[in-house]
């Protein structure tokens, strides 16, 4: 870890890294084809009711994969305006892509429910339908794909995934996980998965060394739960038993105050302004009327600086890095070149700035996960365990494996130590394991 | 200056401004909406940029140069942009061009042009590779012409005003004859070679120590078919993936080397490599790619970086390719077009209306008819795409006809594959120093300008 640009560390962390992407790269994952072809039925179903749901609510029916005819609902017929005034590439009609509908999710009911249709139509076009196609019949009858990794096409140093993208399945939906049930190993094998608990909040508060971020990580204690006593003015009822720390009422699972608390943190880790954290806040009405609004979104980050003052100065160090050099770089080193700091108008250095946005702790994050993975390498190579133990996927900061069903424990303790003990920060490391038999079903 | 046949004639022209005998003559796209309205080129919010931000970079001044446009007013389309793949705005760039800024380049001798962005460089010079040959000086019929991104581009997307504040600075090099130009000066010594003189060159090689540069060419089906090495700049030789005996003597090689090997994209020789039953020291590996990642500021592709850093040309896998590969692709789907195929089941579709009408697909036998037919009329129709279209068909037509052949190297005449696969192997020896040096300097020079 050193204080200006190293390129020289940071191959050697990336290089450190190469021998179990490759190996991945080899290895592939497996897939129960029969479990894609009865999501693709389903897929289908469910895409045929939102369009007699976008019937219901608007009394037409739209096919709703034609740019043209949702375009014609939205915009003339519904009288919908554009967040940001945007026609497609031809000119001829409004856009109707997701970002331009996302901007617009809270003024109409229908609005959701094509954006629903889009991200069926994508699962089914990106993963449902060509994962079968791509997938390779192994020696021993099973079927196999071979996702192509690449090093080089994140500046932060995350691995990119193509053919097919595995690493962009949607995280938390039901449908994405549906997708991930597909991935299956042999009988007597498990998929277990390691990920790294949130890691990028964690080198944010090492980097910034806000006081109150490094006390709450010191502590055990959950993030999301303290900022949402914080912004949803809650009492404070916390309490520490031998289970860890609870937090009365900050529900954690419904839409309580702890999923849009988490939705705050990240978009300011990210520096996303308010407009962009309404975009990913919930679609949720109340008596016809939208919950979350441009105001209160942003009410909510100004809430999270007050909290977290570091965050905001430390943004402020990586602004000035990069205003003086035209690149910044982060806690390993690696470099990200912002020379449109350089522009004479203010509004292109604003979004030069914004893309230094998390680059620091992305990187930094990475810089972790990459050196976890080639002391698990070397692990598992020393340990002579490769015919028992495949790692399978990089995650962003989760480690996919499959592994027999005899070692999967030891696997989940010795990647976790890997990842508590691989960089010496000013908040410890934690991190935490599960196994399953298909990918989908893992439960971290 | 008078409007060309196909002018829309629904704005204004907009004449070229500046310094008439200015030694430097900028021809940026089209006009814009503030240019329309002011009359002058580069008066909206680029030409700020242009003013203020770029031309310092070069040591220029707005009244010492020149600024024309290669259209000459703002074109009728949405957002005022012409699009360089359509016909239609290919053919109104050509005419407008011809009949306004090139004609006046003629009267014009000894300056150096710089055109900016894509339209312009194809309205100059259609062979300009911008995104290769950009803020690199080249001599063509017009004198001598440096071609740069287009200064909007940088305001649309920041990323990009990395490049383009390289370009000026480049500019302002030439200008002051200060800018180094790689040249190529060695030659081309590349060879097959085979079991015997692998063998004999293993006995006789006495310095393991410096850098061995390797990169591997496979087939359509992604079996290997051949593997390159580089031990001296300006050499190349390739083994044959078959010539067994070659490559049990390459992996000796391996396994005494103690200097660096140089590959280009290892994630995906590795792999190759690995199917030729070759094992490569891991920690002798350097990958060039990720080495001009980790740098930022330079394009990642090799021969991008090769003609960029070293001034090696070097030919497109494409190019190399495409004309052997087509013939063999055109009489397959002419031979395909004479089966009998089965007609294609009949589906039901709903209407906005809600009603449901039937929906005839078309058969495999019209589809290849009507590509065979077209292509005979525009033999530049690319029968690669057409095949990528019919994906849903190929299994079919496959089970009929035999194996697509597609674009593969197995088609290319042995002669060029030895250029092709040696040369790569060539730069790559010759791109690490490079990249090396300007590895060092990041450290030494905190600039976002590190030179090759």
């Amino acid at each position: 870890m050193g204080s200006g640009p190293s390129i020289k560390n940071v191959q050697k962390i990336d290089s450190m890294a190469t021998p179990m992407i490759l190996s991945m790269a080899k290895t592939g994952l497996q897939i129960d084809v029969d479990h894609f072809t009865r999501l693709e039925k389903s897929l289908i179903e469910d895409m045929d009711k939102l369009t007699e749901q976008v019937h219901t609510l608007t009394g037409h029916y739209v096919n709703l994969a034609s740019g043209d005819q949702v375009s014609d609902l939205l915009f003339k017929r519904l009288g919908l305006k554009q967040a940001r005034y945007k026609l497609t590439q031809s000119g001829d009609r409004e856009s109707v892509e997701d970002e331009v509908l996302t901007a617009i999710q809270h003024d109409h009911p229908v609005v959701p429910l094509v954006l629903d249709h889009k991200e069926l139509s994508k699962l089914l076009g990106t993963y449902v339908r060509p994962i079968p196609k791509l997938a390779v019949r192994t020696k021993l009858g099973t079927w196999r794909v071979f996702p192509q990794l690449s090093g080089t096409r994140v500046p932060s140093g995350r691995y990119a995934c193509k053919a097919p993208n595995l690493l962009a399945i949607p995280a938390r939906t039901d449908r994405g996980n549906e997708v991930r049930k597909g991935f299956i190993t042999d009988d007597g094998w498990v998929m277990v998965t390691v990920d790294e608990s949130q890691i990028e909040m964690r080198v944010a508060a090492h980097s910034s060394e806000d006081p109150t971020l490094i006390s709450i990580y010191t502590n055990g204690e959950d993030i999301y739960s303290d900022f949402a006593i914080f912004a949803f003015k809650l009492p404070d009822k916390r309490y520490k038993d031998e289970k860890g720390w609870h937090y009365p009422g900050v529900d954690r699972q419904g839409k309580g105050p702890h999923y849009p608390a988490k939705t705050c943190v990240l978009a300011c880790i990210y520096d996303v302004s308010a407009k962009g954290l309404l975009e990913q806040m919930p679609a949720i009405f109340e008596n016809g009327r939208p919950v979350w609004t441009e105001d209160k979104c942003q009410d909510f980050i100004n809430g999270f600086y007050i909290k977290y003052p570091g965050i905001i100065k430390d943004r402020r160090r990586y602004h000035k890095m990069a205003r003086q050099f035209g690149f910044c770089w982060d806690m390993w080193g690696r470099i990200l070149h912002v020379a449109a700091v350089r522009s004479v108008h203010s509004w292109v250095v604003g979004a030069a700035l914004r893309e230094v946005g998390n680059f620091p702790y992305q990187g930094g994050a990475n810089g972790t996960f990459k050196l976890t993975m080639g002391a698990m390498w070397d692990d598992i190579e020393q340990s002579n365990m490769l015919d028992v133990v495949h790692p399978l996927l990089p995650v962003h900061d989760e480690l996919l494996f499959e592994a027999r069903e005899d070692v999967a424990d030891e696997l989940i303790e010795a990647v976790k130590y890997r990842f508590e003990t691989c960089a010496p920060l000013r908040v410890p490391l934690v991190a935490s394991g599960a196994k399953a038999q298909s990918w989908g079903d893992l439960q971290k | 200056m008078d409007r060309c046949t196909l002018c829309p004639a629904k704005h204004n022209l907009v004449p070229p401004s500046g310094l008439e005998d200015s030694r430097v003559l900028f021809i940026g796209e089209a006009p814009g909406k503030d240019e329309d309205r002011l009359g002058q080129p580069f008066v909206g919010k680029t030409g700020e940029e242009v003013n203020r931000h770029y031309l310092p970079l070069a040591g220029l001044r707005r009244e010492s140069v020149r600024f024309d446009n290669a259209i000459g007013c703002l074109p009728d389309r949405p957002q005022g942009r012409l699009d360089i793949h359509r016909d239609t705005d290919k053919s109104l760039l050509l005419s407008c061009s011809s009949h306004g800024c090139l004609e006046r380049l003629g009267e014009t001798n000894g300056r150096v042009i710089v055109p900016m962005g894509v339209l312009a460089c194809y309205a100059l010079d259609p062979d300009i590779n911008l995104e290769l040959q950009h803020g690199i000086p080249l001599e063509t019929s017009w004198g001598t012409v440096f071609p740069m991104y287009h200064p909007a581009g940088g305001l649309h997307e920041p990323k990009k005003m990395l490049m383009i504040r390289n370009d000026w600075v480049r500019l302002g090099k030439y200008l002051k004859g200060k800018l180094k130009l790689p040249v190529d000066t060695l030659g081309t010594d590349y060879q097959e070679i085979g079991a015997d003189d692998l063998l004999t060159d293993y006995l006789e090689c006495n310095d393991y120590t410096r850098p061995l540069a390797c990169d591997t060419e496979v087939t359509r089906k992604r079996e290997p078919f051949c593997l390159s090495y580089s031990m001296h700049p300006g050499t190349g030789r390739l083994i044959r993936a078959e010539d067994k005996d070659a490559i049990e003597i390459f992996q000796c090689l391996l396994n005494r080397w103690e200097g660096p090997i140089l590959l280009h994209n290892w994630l995906f020789d590795s792999q190759v490599v690995e199917k030729m039953g070759l094992v490569f020291p891991h920690k002798r590996i350097i990958d060039t790619m990720v080495r001009a990642y980790h740098l930022g500021n330079l394009p990642q592709g090799l021969k991008a970086l090769a003609y960029r850093l070293l001034g090696m040309q070097m030919q497109d896998f494409d190019d190399l390719v495409t004309p052997y590969s087509t013939p063999l692709c055109l009489s397959y789907l002419r031979e395909a077009v004479n089966h009998e195929w089965p007609k294609p089941e009949e589906q039901t579709v709903r209407d906005p209306e809600g009603n449901w009408k039937l929906y005839k697909p078309q058969s495999m036998g019209t589809k290849l008819k009507r590509f065979l037919t077209e292509y005979q009329k525009h033999n530049d129709k690319d029968v690669f795409q057409a095949w990528d279209n019919w994906e849903d068909d190929h299994k079919q037509i496959e089970m009929v006809c035999g194996e697509w052949p597609g674009k593969s190297i197995q088609h290319v005449p042995m002669d060029k594959v030895i250029t092709y696969a040696c040369r790569d192997a060539d730069s790559t020896l010759r791109l690490w120093p490079v990249l090396q040096g300007m590895t060092r300097q990041v450290r030494h020079r905190l600039s976002e300008h590190w030179d090759g």
